[in-house]
């Protein structure tokens, strides 16, 4: 309850943070984008790493009830909360990304799919021009025997039926293309939709990795406290934030 | 000409049969009204004359229309495939360096059960608390192991499908960029056809109006017309007068230019008024036309000349003018395809500042 009730706060604090940066706006700032928040994930997990590897050396030095104790597994402790927020921003902004780019891609694949028939259209539209032209040509070219000045004209459709045949290989290449385009896109929905639900598996992830975590170091600070109990009984005392720690002294 | 029909009516079923889509449809109603203009220009090239210079101009107006269309429909469809590939952007999701605990937990575990173990046997209280708070912990330890195992998968996962789904997006990327070069390299085409065609269609005018056979009048030469004076033409030295092949009604009389449904070759006329007398087989004329200038042009748009000469025995009929301004040049006058339509078709030589050709049909008052 109380490890739902701290996700909840963290998700609202990242949220307010994502909104306030903007970064679910089309012109994210630089600082808020995928790269920098992965910068701030290798950060936190350093500073986290370092601290968490080392706990148990720091505490060894001190004696059961020495505060200094309390507050080293309190500042792990809130070392990886910052590595979880980190990672969570990362994979937020992923997600939405992810989500936004799987839109698009619904969109143009309508689009396409929509436009597939054009495709085939133009490439016949092109082949009844160069038809046409070819037809006017030849029409001219019978009469030239009779008009020599017509031969002008006449070089003139053979010059657009040219261009016409270059159109009509342009039309056809379009074809081909177009359908190589509808199975990419096809491909890549199925591929973004996969890496989406990858994501989403990676955030759920993340939130479990952080709940254990923070499970972890409250079981830590409370054999902290019974050991502090063990020792000096009127010493032990609840440390600050209590539901932080299971309430397992022999003095409350 | 069988073929040219049969292409004709293949190519407008072939753009009939696009679907009603904004600029395609557009520009496939151009295409079809570019085709049915006149579709007999070309089969008519040999005979009809200097009346073809107005129709080729007309088709020509619709071939420039398409085009036009065309290009705006090329250039929309390159922006469009660029504006698709840039909605599909990478979406970079980066392996993370996942901390190697299995050591540091490893270690923790043994040291936790180590603890446990040593206790397990003690009775008192307060040490079976700490035992069981060390269980807690050890619990604990044993679910950050099996979530870090949980986060190992998803990681990789997440990064595994994002290499494969940016291995599809670059290439339905490169797909639409290659298509707006496409489209690109198409609207160039089509620029250079349309402007092959507007060509093409002067072409074909000129060569259908050097068909028409020159006046030759088998009277005395064409007079030396003066300063401009009506009554300049010399009559006939013979009584043997040239009899045009059409009756003279077709050219004498007053014509002006219709303000509907005009049709000119080179400068546009913005109104025009000719009038036509005949005595003793004797033509005698004045020529009144107003043009539109291109934009910044400080030429005289006003045109007025004089001309006189005797009728031959062709259709076209061909007089020498002189111009207000002194000018000297060759007016035709050719029965158009109506018995109320004149073509006329002058040129007054190389005088700068001034409209020195024209081309137009004129209508019977």
């Amino acid at each position: 309850m109380v490890l739902n009730l701290r996700r909840r706060l963290r998700l609202g604090v990242i949220a307010a943070a994502l909104a306030t940066g903007g970064i679910v706006s089309a012109q994210a700032p630089a600082p808020n984008s995928l790269p920098a928040l992965q910068q701030s994930v290798s950060q936190r997990t350093a500073e986290w790493n370092t601290l968490a590897t080392n706990l148990e050396q720091r505490v060894a030095r001190l004696l059961p009830c020495d505060p200094q104790a309390r507050a080293a597994i309190d500042e792990v402790s809130r070392a990886s909360d910052a590595r979880g927020m980190a990672l969570t921003s990362y994979w937020t902004l992923a997600s939405l990304q992810s989500k936004a780019q799987i839109d698009a891609i619904r969109r143009l694949l309508a689009q396409e799919e929509g436009r597939s028939g054009d495709w085939a259209v133009d490439a016949t539209q092109a082949r009844a021009e160069v038809a046409l032209v070819a037809a006017l040509g030849a029409s001219l070219a019978s009469s030239v025997s009779q008009v020599a000045a017509l031969a002008s004209p006449r070089k003139d459709l053979e010059a657009i039926e040219e261009e016409y045949r270059l159109f009509e290989k342009q039309s056809q290449e379009r074809t081909t293309s177009g359908g190589q385009l509808l199975g990419d896109l096809r491909d890549l929905l199925k591929a973004s939709q996969a890496r989406q639900a990858a994501i989403d598996e990676r955030l759920q992830t993340v939130g479990v990795e952080g709940q254990r975590w923070s499970a972890y170091y409250a079981a830590r600070q409370a054999r902290a406290q019974v050991e502090c109990a063990l020792v000096n009984p009127g010493a032990a005392v609840a440390p600050p934030g209590g539901p932080r720690s299971a309430p397992l002294g022999k003095k409350q | 000409m069988k073929s040219v029909a049969a292409a004709f009516v293949l190519v407008v079923a072939a753009f009939a049969q696009a679907p009603p889509q904004d600029r395609r449809a557009a520009r496939q109603e151009a295409y079809r009204r570019w085709r049915e203009t006149d579709p007999t220009l070309e089969r008519d090239a040999v005979s009809a004359g200097a009346t073809l210079g107005a129709r080729a101009d007309k088709v020509a107006a619709e071939a420039a229309k398409y085009f036009s269309l065309r290009k705006d429909e090329l250039e929309n469809r390159a922006a469009d495939a660029r504006h698709s590939a840039s909605l599909l952007e990478p979406v970079t999701v980066t392996p993370e360096a996942l901390p190697n605990l299995d050591r540091f937990l490893g270690a923790q575990d043994t040291i936790l059960r180590s603890s446990i173990d040593t206790v397990a046997h003690d009775p008192d209280r307060a040490i079976q608390q700490l035992r069981a708070s060390l269980e807690r912990e050890r619990t604990a330890m044993a679910a950050v192991g099996t979530a870090l195992k949980g986060s190992q998968k998803s990681q990789e996962a997440a990064a595994q499908t994002s290499r494969a789904a940016e291995e599809v997006r670059a290439r339905a990327s490169e797909e639409y960029q290659k298509f707006a070069a496409s489209f690109q390299e198409s609207e160039q085409l089509a620029e250079k056809s349309g402007a092959v065609w507007a060509g093409y269609y002067r072409d074909l005018s000129a060569a259908a109006r050097g068909t028409t056979a020159p006046v030759t009048s088998s009277g005395p030469a064409l007079p030396s017309v003066g300063p401009a004076t009506s009554n300049a033409a010399a009559p006939p030295a013979s009584g043997a007068r040239p009899v045009p092949p059409v009756p003279l009604v077709r050219y004498v009389g007053m014509w002006t230019y219709p303000t509907v449904g005009a049709h000119y070759h080179g400068p546009q006329p913005l109104s025009a008024d000719l009038v036509v007398r005949e005595e003793n087989g004797q033509a005698r004329g004045t020529l009144t036309a107003r043009f539109k200038l291109p934009a910044g042009s400080t030429d005289n748009p006003v045109v007025r000349l004089d001309f006189a000469g005797a009728f031959g025995n062709s259709r076209a009929q061909r007089f020498m003018v002189t111009t207000s301004s002194g000018a000297m040049g060759t007016l035709e006058l050719i029965p158009g395809p109506a018995f109320n339509l004149l073509e006329v078709n002058f040129n007054t030589g190389d005088k700068p500042g001034t409209i020195r050709q024209g081309n137009f049909l004129l209508i019977k008052q």
